[in-house]
């Protein structure tokens, strides 16, 4: 090796660790230091121990007794409440992500133009992602009841007697993804910021192209705002798949573990079934099914999403 | 003096380093109590002698009372009052049991009793209560030294308050207005399905609210019945037995003329309350209750027993949800414990308060006797004394929480149509026998 290139190697290396940039380095890692701290204590931390648990039977009040993958043999085999679980909540996040999506950029395109007391409907559409998740189910109680609930009552006025929602086998999930859709101003919002990034010349020149409306939106505005559609994709994939409170709150599973959650499943087993080690369990293969379509959602998204100044 | 000025980078730096120091110095001060609020109590006399202070768990709010009567009469020992919402107070003893932070005594429901009692969290009182002079075990209504209570025949618990019993309250106006003679002592199920269609009369008198609310009914049915929920070694589900299938085809058979689920909720908070529901199951017993289900006691509506399903029943029994108190077996104070624990079981003081809210376990007649001057209320706290005796705790077995949830499923699907009682106790069987093999 030449002298030249040591001599430039180690200038690079001082600069890299001079004074200043070490106090920056050592001041951004105390910044931080909270979030990480945090998430090592109370993210991290709790998954591996999850993992170990997930292979004893530990009822939490006497030592975890390891069992092996008997817990994952026995949920693949011998639980059927653990297929169902999963059944209804696969059926809700799919529902719930897509009409979402739909929903989400809907309202975005429509607050995306220029009418008075703009502010006004974009605060309200917003509104509802920040109120309470419990004081909210209570609300939807009421929304459905069967009896004196706003929507038998305005289907009532239209000549349709309505299903008694929140005790049906049939009725009591298509409710829970309504409800869902009420948190819609969420994603509207960043639909809407990505709308507004949108180039305006992109629109001219397919205008002058002769692309109606339709056509503006399919190829310009759907592709530029992909990237956003793709992060609440993902977002409401892992959200939906830990859905709790409303059952938790309005139904508590049922009617007949019609709207057994996952979660609220493996709820029950961590704190009223005293079945820890199952509990975790449960919470790995959570863990293994959002990490699995996280993955095929970015594998997917190479051909389903446009990056702007993105080198393909 | 210099002019040193701080420039914002380093400003910036010296804000991240204490930021982060916080929580390192705060974990570091330990835990101990900043002296305000002894600094509140002004010049009051230092006590003369050391104080205890044991930590109480309760979920009925109006039960402080007894802890301040308590504080007030005690030089040794104090008790913190600390309140749980019911919803959450079984996960939240099990989480601070885990993590051994759980308060010294505890008030815990019925169903997450037994587990807690067999995994020995409470601690054994026996000897205890043989040692206090002032403990009269036969004074106990619910008998202290009962099965429930017990393990190895050590006893781990007291009933908080006497055993909570089913019964049937009804609505006198809208049973003469449907020219129906009043519930009785006699009455079976099939009465009360016979009375049923009668007592629906349009938007003015619905018969029985929904059938997905009768809560623990659904035990003592079956038991009554001569049926069980699981076998006496607890490695078998007994619902698809005949005794079992009988008893919820009577009280799915209701659903004919029940209200829809959650139609109830259109009559109010307390449905009762408005005076146009004719029969209702009702805490035999639990007055303050009463006095909110019947507005304050002004809809003509009284009670009687619930109605067994056969006359004599097959089983002279009833479940009841017993909720207990225990000391903590990991408690560093259990001298203090017991001292606050055994008093508000039974100095007379705090039972006559503790009387005027709810059923007590401790010379119930008695104390009635001698403070409930309302005659009304004076007969409806001690109607269910006869039958006292022959209840038990309510146990769905083992995994008495999750056995429960698996009935209850399908016993929702008998309810609402989708299967009939015997399938429906079948695949509950089925489930419950799962359970059962890995509890």
């Amino acid at each position: 090796m030449s002298t030249d290139v040591k001599r430039a190697r180690s200038g690079a290396r001082t600069a890299r660790m001079s004074r200043t940039a070490l106090f920056e380095n050592v001041a951004g890692f105390l910044f931080i230091s909270p979030w990480i701290i945090g998430f090592l204590a109370f993210e991290f931390g709790p998954l591996i121990a999850a993992g170990y648990l997930g292979l004893t039977k530990y009822d939490i009040l006497t030592d975890p007794r390891f069992v092996g993958f008997a817990n994952f043999d026995k949920m693949f085999t011998r639980d059927p409440l653990f297929w169902k679980s999963l059944g209804v909540t696969a059926v809700y996040s799919l529902s719930t992500v897509i009409l979402g999506i739909i929903l989400g950029v809907a309202l975005a395109v429509l607050l995306n133009q220029s009418v008075r007391g703009l502010s006004l409907y974009r605060t309200i559409f917003y509104l509802p992602a920040v109120i309470s998740g419990v004081a909210v189910a209570y609300m939807w109680i009421w929304v459905f009841n069967s009896e004196a609930g706003i929507v038998n009552t305005l289907l009532d006025y239209v000549g349709i007697d309505g299903p008694n929602w929140l005790f049906s086998t049939t009725w009591t999930l298509p409710a829970f993804i309504m409800m869902s859709l009420w948190a819609v101003g969420g994603g509207m919002v960043l639909y809407l910021a990505g709308l507004q990034g949108v180039p305006t010349q992109l629109y001219e020149a397919a205008a002058l192209d002769g692309a109606g409306r339709w056509a503006k939106f399919q190829n310009v505005t759907l592709p530029m705002i992909s990237p956003v559609i793709f992060f609440n994709f993902i977002i409401g994939i892992i959200a939906s798949f830990q859905v709790f409170t409303n059952s938790f709150v309005i139904t508590k599973g049922g009617p007949a573990n019609a709207t057994l959650f996952y979660v609220l499943y493996l709820y029950r087993h961590a704190f009223e079934n005293f079945k820890m080690g199952y509990a975790a369990a449960l919470g790995m293969i959570l863990f293994a099914i959002i990490m699995t379509l996280t993955i095929i959602s970015f594998r997917l998204s190479n051909r389903l999403v446009y990056y702007e100044g993105r080198i393909t | 003096m210099s002019n040193t000025r701080v420039s914002r980078r380093q400003f910036l730096r010296g804000l991240a380093v204490v930021g982060a120091s916080m929580p390192l110095l705060q974990a570091c001060g330990g835990g101990e109590q900043p002296a305000a609020e002894s600094a509140e109590s002004g010049d009051a006399p230092a006590p003369s002698r050391e104080m205890t202070t044991v930590r109480y768990a309760q979920v009925i709010a109006p039960l402080d009372k007894q802890v301040e009567m308590f504080n007030e009469q005690s030089d040794t020992v104090q008790v913190e009052f600390e309140l749980v919402p019911w919803g959450e107070h079984a996960d939240k003893l099990l989480i601070d049991v885990a993590a051994g932070t759980a308060p010294d005594l505890w008030f815990i429901g019925g169903p997450w009793w037994i587990p807690l009692k067999r995994k020995k969290v409470a601690l054994s009182i026996s000897n205890f209560l043989d040692s206090d002079p002032d403990v009269v075990i036969d004074d106990f209504e619910f008998p202290a030294d009962s099965d429930w209570g017990m393990i190895d025949g050590d006893i781990y618990g007291l009933p908080t308050n006497s055993v909570i019993l089913r019964g049937l309250a009804y609505n006198e106006n809208l049973f003469e207005a449907a020219g129906l003679d009043l519930p009785n002592a006699d009455w079976t199920l099939a009465d009360v399905a016979a009375a049923g269609p009668q007592l629906n009369r349009g938007d003015e008198s619905y018969a029985l609210p929904a059938p997905l609310l009768a809560g623990d009914l659904y035990l003592t049915t079956i038991w009554q019945n001569g049926g069980q929920i699981i076998s006496d070694d607890e490695t078998k589900c007994l619902l698809d037995r005949p005794e079992a299938v009988e008893a919820v085809e009577q009280l799915v058979a209701w659903t004919e003329f029940s209200m829809e689920p959650g139609a109830t909720q259109a009559l109010g908070d307390a449905p009762p309350a408005s005076g146009k529901i004719a029969m209702w199951p009702m805490v035999l017993a639990d007055w303050d209750s009463w006095l909110r289900l019947t507005n304050n006691d002004t809809t003509n509506q009284w009670m009687t027993y619930w109605p067994t399903p056969s006359n004599p029943p097959a089983r002279e029994i009833s479940a009841g949800s017993v909720h207990m108190e225990a000391i903590w077996s990991e408690s560093k104070e259990v001298d203090a414990a017991w001292e606050f624990f055994i008093w508000r079981a039974i100095n007379q003081d705090s039972l006559d308060y503790q009387i005027t809210l709810f059923p007590i376990n401790y010379r119930m007649a008695e104390t009635v006797e001698r403070v409930i001057t309302n005659e009304r209320q004076s007969a409806f706290l001690t109607l269910h004394l006869p039958i006292v005796p022959q209840s038990t705790g309510e146990f769905w077995g083992p995994s008495t929480t999750e056995i429960l949830n698996a009935f209850r499923s399908e016993y929702e699907l008998a309810v609402l149509g989708e299967k009939t009682a015997k399938e429906a106790m079948e695949s509950a069987t089925v489930a419950i026998d799962v359970i059962l093999e890995d509890a």
